[in-house]
């Protein structure tokens, strides 16, 4: 996040005005007036299905001759079960070849038109992309479509792929950003949930097979789970026949069945050692009401203002360098994080200030139009680029939102009322819903983190090597 | 899709919004790319760059001053990056911490960097709000308020800052931080560039200022200006905000060449928040803009760059030693914004099955392979191509930052920011031979460091606070440590 402090800015205009020093010879005292809003319109996006369901987006816009193509499957962890990373393991298995060709001669092949195959697995989607020159847009596309549709899925690969996946995860480990993600996520899951566990174990990866990777394809890939991104510079019809041609005869394939990822509530206090830290990674977890909920937008608005004001007092009181407080949306559910790293003797201090303030936030109206206003020009400008359109389009399509939403959103942000966030935050910010993961030196922030008012009666778990 | 957000909505009633109504122009896939710039040196020597671009109606600044890691004085490392810091905590028409607060009101964000030879300072905002975001700029190069609370405030930030992006992390900053403290000899390219936390505790504020008129005066700047705006009317309003600015006197010369390395180094890191071996490596670069430079970058490519990239196909496609392989041209930045001594580096952690020494015979393999067998053209073809679409990459970037940075590089150190519409010329005159003559100088063995990262500790330093150990190890390892 950003660090702002946008609630100060009235009152620093006033006292400018009041202790206005004389100005330098060329420098008004005064900033210049903004001028008038400057008409815009985004260029023209759009979408067809085909017959077998399958979704394609084209957005014409960008500065170079290049083009982005982005195959989206709704194929995540959250269709794992309890095989965690079966998605990943079964997609990594998937870029080591398909159509034939090896690893090698496929990224050989993408480097003829400048890029390269990425590959990404999320709690959701499984996404194939790449960037590359325009005038190859059609030839990656086919290449595309030989990773998604038609994979070796060789077992010669395998054991590099569980190598590198069980390197990757060891090293992944040490973080204390890791550690705290894999305690919260167990607590706001239950077992048997796809999200309750963040990593797989060692042998999980190693006893994956190749059956199991063919069983997870079957069950996850096909045209009407999958959507295409197409932004850039490129022949749109062009484009589309080559989409046709490449994916019009796939088999519509499995519909999506996946559960829901609603979080629990807790409350809970994990606190897991780290000898020797200089930083306190903390995770403080409130669950909310889904992206389509009525309260979404007040908790957006919540989230501004909250997480500007924790920003800018943290950094100001030297208890941290990148505090920030943000929304997971999950699939019927979703939940609000303050994340900080804080430097390890001032751990209880900071959170007694974040636990106060959100006290004072359930039972306090206060002027929000700051923070909408800003809000609803960063969306804008941010929309008005083609990565953060493609970025808004994809968020509006993972969580089936009106077609209209992007449209809607700024009214909707203006609209909230100041006196909801104090309601949303009684109903959903309470401390009796919180789950607080703290990864530090125990031996220097426990008795402190212990003596908390908010985390009386709460219940904690301890994990320490210490003796 | 429309965007239907025009009058009714409060974000078209502010002054300080876009509104949305009429179609942009999206150029055909056939356009050639080619950057409208203007280029223009005020009275008092501060340059200009405007370079118009009316596809979306928002406006990027960039202010770069030439003073970075290595202009910091001796005794006072990480004082250019708490200089950076210092900066955003008020000017004389915007006091407190009102930097940010005052772009967040005109609608935009922003943020600024340090890095090796320039601290640059950058925003976008809409359009209609240009006017306000140059004067805050002009306000802060006139008359930064520089108090002594702002520095002890800052000194914490900077503090935190460190712990969260070196020191709480496993081999946090071993690349980009270790690594050339161990491979060069010249103190400005050697020392810590987040600074010693007891050189950041004795920063004074008389040193402030004394580094603010040192460094931070017109004509040490670049003020790039790009995106949506009317060229004539914003290049008169920066004349009359940025050129009442007393230029101020050249900077003092700083002598940061490096001999030639003749023979290989080794050094060690250890970390006890690591569980995973590895090794940092670097090789120092040709100067930067000639023939060898050129080649390097494409040498860059072909072994680090992309999917097909060699090391990535032999240490993980082939012998999976590793997950992922890192590494480049100046690793805080681009080939293209820095202006002396660099390090090509490469950067790996390895399975701890595996000995380090193996897995750099690995590397040795492919680097010798480039100082004995000739590329194909089918490989160079290949690598401008990657080049191409990075370069593109960089140009498209939504906030226009990478076009700023380019811009504003070109002009800093090289006077000439048109080189941005011909930078590929340089890759195009480059052959198998210039690469096979340019890997055998500047890939042998005696041209380069080897870093070798331990998870553990180092039982030398015992009894060493963790904080200190991460960054005296690679300091001391300088007395002879070697895998």
């Amino acid at each position: 996040m950003i660090v702002l402090a946008r609630t100060l800015f009235a009152s620093l205009l006033l006292i400018c005005q009041a202790v206005a020093q004389p100005a330098l010879a060329q420098i008004d005292s005064q900033p210049p007036e903004i001028g008038p809003p400057i008409p815009f319109d985004l260029p023209p996006t759009n979408t067809i299905m085909l017959e077998n369901g399958l979704k394609v987006t084209f957005i014409p816009w960008g500065m170079t001759p290049t083009a982005q193509i982005i195959v989206s499957v709704r194929a995540g962890n959250i269709d794992d079960g309890a095989e965690t990373w079966l998605a990943d393991t079964t997609v990594a298995v998937m870029e080591e070849g398909s159509a034939g060709r090896t690893r090698s001669q496929t990224a050989t092949r993408f480097a003829d038109m400048g890029g390269s195959l990425f590959t990404r697995v999320t709690h959701i989607h499984s996404t194939f992309a790449t960037y590359i020159l325009s005038e190859s847009a059609p030839e990656a596309l086919n290449l595309l479509a030989d990773a998604v549709r038609r994979p070796n899925f060789s077992a010669r690969s395998l054991p590099r792929v569980r190598q590198n996946l069980t390197h990757y995860l060891s090293s992944t480990r040490a973080s204390p950003d890791a550690q705290a993600l894999e305690a919260f996520l167990a607590h706001l899951y239950p077992e048997g949930h796809p999200y309750h566990s963040a990593y797989p174990t060692d042998e999980q990866i190693n006893g994956y097979t190749i059956a199991d990777m063919r069983r997870f394809y079957r069950a996850n890939f096909g045209a009407q789970r999958t959507h295409i991104y197409i932004s850039g510079r490129f022949d749109q019809a062009e484009m589309e026949r080559a989409v046709r041609d490449n994916f019009g005869d796939w088999a519509m394939g499995p519909f999506d069945d996946a559960p829901q990822a609603i979080p629990a509530p807790g409350p809970i206090v994990h606190l897991i050692d780290r000898p020797g830290s200089p930083q306190s990674t903390v995770r403080l977890i409130y669950p909310v009401s889904p992206i389509d909920g009525k309260m979404a937008r007040a908790l957006e608005v919540f989230d501004n203002s909250v997480g500007a004001f924790v920003s800018t007092r943290n950094r100001e009181l030297g208890y941290s360098y990148s505090p920030a407080t943000y929304i997971n949306w999950t699939r019927g559910g979703g939940y609000w994080t303050y994340a900080d790293d804080i430097n390890t003797p001032m751990t209880a201090q900071a959170l007694f200030d974040v636990f106060a303030l959100l006290d004072w936030q359930r039972g306090n109206s206060w002027d929000t139009s700051g923070t909408k206003q800003w809000m609803a020009n960063i969306f804008v400008m941010t929309t008005a680029s083609t990565d953060g359109l493609l970025g808004q389009i994809m968020l509006r399509d993972t969580h089936d939102l009106p077609f209209d939403y992007l449209n809607s959103y700024v009214g909707d942000i203006m609209d909230v009322p100041d006196d909801s966030l104090a309601a949303m935050a009684r109903m959903h910010i309470r401390n009796d819903r919180m789950t607080l993961v703290i990864v530090g030196d125990l031996a220097v922030i426990e008795a402190d983190i212990r003596a908390l008012p908010a985390l009386e009666g709460v219940e904690f778990i301890v994990e320490s090597d210490r003796d | 899709m429309r965007f239907d957000v025009v009058a009714g909505l409060g974000v078209c009633l502010a002054a300080s919004t876009l509104c949305v109504t009429a179609d942009a122009q999206t150029p055909s896939i056939d356009d050639d790319l080619h950057i409208e710039l203007s280029y223009h040196t005020l009275d008092n020597g501060l340059r200009v760059v405007l370079a118009e671009d009316d596809t979306v109606p928002t406006t990027t600044v960039a202010v770069y001053y030439e003073v970075g890691f290595r202009s910091e004085p001796r005794g006072r490392t990480g004082f250019a990056h708490l200089f950076e810091h210092l900066f955003f905590t008020g000017s004389r028409n915007i006091p407190g911490d009102g930097f940010h607060a005052f772009i967040s009101e005109i609608g935009g964000i922003s943020n600024g960097s340090t890095r090796l030879d320039f601290t640059n300072y950058f925003s976008v905002v809409p359009a209609n709000a240009l006017r306000p975001l140059l004067w805050a700029e002009a306000d802060r190069m006139a008359a930064p308020t520089l108090s002594q609370s702002a520095l002890d405030e800052q000194r914490e930030v900077v503090r935190n800052e460190t712990f969260v992006n070196v020191l709480n992390v496993p081999f946090g900053g071993a690349s980009w931080i270790d690594l050339p403290i161990a491979a060069n000899e010249n103190w400005h390219n050697s020392h810590n560039f987040y600074g010693d936390l007891s050189d950041l505790d004795a920063a004074e504020m008389t040193e402030a200022r004394a580094f603010f008129e040192t460094y931070y005066v017109p004509i040490n700047a670049v003020l790039v200006v790009a995106g949506y705006f009317d060229h004539d009317d914003t290049l008169a309003y920066i004349d009359e905000l940025f050129g009442a600015i007393p230029g101020g006197a050249t900077r003092p010369d700083l002598d940061v060449s490096e001999p030639r390395q003749t023979e290989e180094r080794h050094h060690t890191r250890y970390d006890p928040l690591a569980s995973q071996p590895g090794l940092a490596i670097g090789y120092h670069m040709p100067e930067r803009g000639s023939p060898e430079y050129f080649a390097m970058v494409m040498i860059d490519q072909l072994v680090l760059g992309g999917g097909d990239a060699r090391l990535r196909q032999q240490l993980i496609n082939q012998q999976g030693v590793a997950e992922a392989i890192n590494g480049g041209i100046n690793l805080l930045g681009t080939p293209f914004n820095y202006n002396g001594p660099m390090l090509w580096s490469i950067d790996v952690m390895h399975d701890e099955s595996v000995d380090s020494q193996a897995v750099l015979d690995q590397i040795d393999l492919a680097i010798d392979a480039l100082r004995t067998v000739p590329v194909t053209s089918d490989d160079l073809d290949r690598t401008r191509m990657k080049l191409m679409t990075s370069f593109y990459g960089q140009l498209d970037y939504s906030t226009r930052f990478g076009l700023a940075d380019l811009l504003a590089s070109f002009a800093l150190f090289d006077d000439d920011p048109s080189r941005v519409n011909n930078i590929t010329a340089g890759f195009e005159q480059v052959t198998p031979e210039l690469i096979l003559s340019t890997a055998r100088e500047y890939l042998r063995p005696t041209n380069r460091t080897v870093l070798q990262l331990v998870p553990g500790v180092d039982a030398s330093l015992s009894n060493v606070a963790p904080e200190d150990m991460s960054l005296a190890a690679p300091e001391n390892s300088k007395t002879g440590d070697t895998p």
